[in-house]
């Protein structure tokens, strides 16, 4: 049965590489300060179901998505280019274009390192919300703040400056937010670090 | 940036309004805080209160000017009263440091 999709949602389609945590965080971050729930691949549990499906699932529910496709790179092991993220990106533009009334309604940021960088990969892509983070977690919690602020007309939303800066004291406390827990920053899955930036922001805004 | 949030939490006179940069403020009862903590952040054009449990739970009471935080769908294996505490207990510390 189709879902509507919850405008209060935010599908993440982001690489989950080591070396791109800091910008992932930052972005999850972001989308719970201003009011609004993350969800990605990593926080559906179901071992029965398949991945695609978890992924159409969360594309359907979810009215807005940030997808990145900085990692669209060649492997130096494979030399081949990583797709899931622009395949991600066109199941959710195809669920805007043909899905049900509701879903036309979807909204997505694309971000990238260098704002132009697509045109030589992924062209067709031209004329969505294409925007540069420059490999910077702030840069990004900016981007991410100012567009879903004009995708969603909501107001009251704080800025991207007092988002960054809650973001950075956020990182400062989780190494002892850690130590409280018995946990490694590092083992800590995609529902711990919603479940723990959640709470915090609550708080210690 | 400056802190938005009023913190009511217990203390030895019974339960105080605390808020970082200010003196803390004490009252006899819970109720007469959160009242307090209620009142101060309706001055502000962005505030929320909290109101702390001596347990280490903590309950966002009233959010002003700012977006309510969403809670995820799914709830962390740690556990939302242990990270809770722990949450509370860095910013009791930090407050008391303040």
């Amino acid at each position: 049965m189709a879902r509507k999709p919850r405008p209060g949602e935010v599908f993440i389609n982001c690489p989950f590489d080591t070396s791109y945590k800091p910008i992932f965080d930052a972005i999850v971050f972001a989308v719970y300060d201003l009011g609004f729930v993350a969800r990605c691949a990593l926080d559906v549990d179901d071992a029965s179901q398949y991945r695609l499906d978890k992924i159409l699932e969360l594309i359907e529910r979810c009215r807005y998505g940030i997808h990145d496709i900085s990692f669209v790179a060649i492997d130096p092991n494979t030399g081949l280019p990583r797709f899931n993220m622009p395949m991600e990106l066109g199941l959710f533009l195809g669920c805007k274009r043909f899905g049900e009334a509701l879903q036309r309604t979807k909204g997505c940021l694309i971000l990238d390192t260098d704002r132009y960088r697509y045109r030589n990969f992924i062209s067709d892509v031209a004329g969505q919300d294409i925007h540069a983070h420059g490999g910077e977690p702030k840069k990004a919690i900016v981007e991410v703040r100012d567009w879903l602020s004009s995708a969603s007309s909501r107001r009251m939303l704080p800025g991207g400056q007092a988002i960054a800066e809650r973001y950075a004291k956020f990182r400062a406390e989780l190494f002892d937010l850690c130590a409280e827990l018995d946990r490694q920053e590092d083992s800590l899955t995609f529902t711990d670090l919603s479940e723990m930036i959640s709470l915090w922001l609550q708080a210690n805004r | 940036m400056t802190d938005k949030t009023f913190h009511v939490v217990p203390s030895k006179e019974g339960w105080a309004v605390k808020k970082a940069g200010k003196k803390a403020a004490t009252f006899s009862s819970q109720d007469k805080a959160v009242k307090a903590a209620r009142k101060s952040a309706k001055r502000e054009r962005e505030a929320q209160v909290v109101v702390h449990a001596p347990n280490g739970s903590f309950v966002l009471k009233e959010v002003r000017g700012l977006p309510v935080v969403q809670k995820p769908p799914q709830r962390s294996s740690i556990g939302t009263t242990r990270i809770s505490k722990a949450i509370s207990d860095i910013l009791k510390e930090r407050l008391e440091k303040a």
